[in-house]
């Protein structure tokens, strides 16, 4: 099979999808080369481990590439947000499986950084411990917590995605923020005013 | 409070997501095409297979309890209708009650007058 000469790049996501129904590998590579990239960071905020977050993502492409038929266009859904369902639920299934058997990823790649030791020690110790206190919120606190604050949906998307109400996900939200405030706390990570300042509006 | 809000926010946005390891794209578009040949060479066999169960549960016994019923009713029906040594006919039957009556007061030792 050459090269196709339709230029897809253009395409909404939607016009896609119809294409993947349609069996079309060319508009299936496009649709994976926009997304799996953002994908990957919600796979990897949900679980917080590289290569079951690769794992979450390919799954979730290679399904959606085997069943289109799971896309259903006439629900007026925007892709985007239908897919962080489809990844958001396997990253859950995901959890599910291996809960208590593995920690995070933090503490091993800060190693990998070109900083002083002692530097990239306090580094990974704080990052260690805020994805620890992220990853040991109730499930579904943590998924609002990642769709809201880290992808950036609005809570209304945020809340369909995880069939609940907007109200329902404020609260979750709230409780969220509260529990992260407690722990974070305790390990004295809201005390040290250089941090803040240091990272003031910084996100993702 | 207000103001540990905005910390924690500091904080959350420190959160960093490592690097993908490798070329995930790639290798998920590679797999998608690899997965779909894989399915069209299969699909001949697939299709025998398919064609070769659908007959055999073509041939397969209906429920237990429903071929056991059908067998037993074509047994009376076919020892109803059939005319074989082993059904005596009526005159024969009654010539046997005869006989087997005569037997009986014979036995018996002529209480029979």
């Amino acid at each position: 099979m050459g090269v196709s000469p339709i230029n897809y790049t253009d395409y909404s996501d939607e016009s896609l999808m119809d294409l993947v129904v349609k069996e079309d590998h060319e508009a299936f590579s496009v649709l994976v080369t926009r997304y799996t990239k953002m994908f990957y960071a919600a796979a990897y905020r949900s679980c917080g481990d590289q290569d079951a977050a690769e794992d979450i993502v390919q799954d979730a492409f290679l399904k959606l590439w085997n069943r289109p038929g799971i896309w259903d266009s006439s629900r007026g859904a925007k892709f985007s947000t239908w897919f962080y369902r489809v990844v958001t639920n396997q990253a859950i299934d995901y959890m599910r499986k291996q809960k208590n058997t593995k920690g995070s990823d933090a503490l091993e790649r800060i190693s990998d950084d070109k900083e002083s030791a002692q530097d990239g020690m306090e580094r990974a110790e704080k990052e260690g411990m805020l994805e620890g206190a992220i990853q040991d919120l109730p499930e579904r606190q943590k998924t609002a917590l990642n769709l809201c604050f880290y992808e950036g949906l609005s809570n209304k998307d945020a809340a369909g995605i995880m069939g609940v109400s907007v109200k329902g996900l404020e609260s979750l939200l709230m409780r969220a923020k509260t529990g992260l405030k407690d722990t974070l706390k305790r390990n004295g990570m809201l005390d040290n005013e250089d941090d803040y300042k240091e990272v003031s509006n910084g996100r993702g | 409070m207000e103001e540990d809000s905005k910390k924690l926010d500091a904080v959350l946005g420190r959160r960093s997501v490592p690097e993908m390891r490798s070329n995930l794209e790639y290798r998920i578009i590679q797999a998608a095409k690899a997965g779909r040949q894989v399915q069209k060479e299969k699909g001949f066999f697939a299709g025998l297979n398919a064609a070769i169960d659908e007959f055999f549960c073509g041939l397969a016994l209906p429920k237990p309890a429903i071929s056991m019923s059908v067998v037993l009713v074509l047994a009376i029906m076919t020892g109803v209708y059939s005319d074989n040594a082993f059904v005596p006919d009526l005159e024969e039957a009654n010539n046997m009650a005869v006989y087997m009556d005569f037997e009986q007061v014979a036995g018996y030792g002529g209480s029979y007058e």
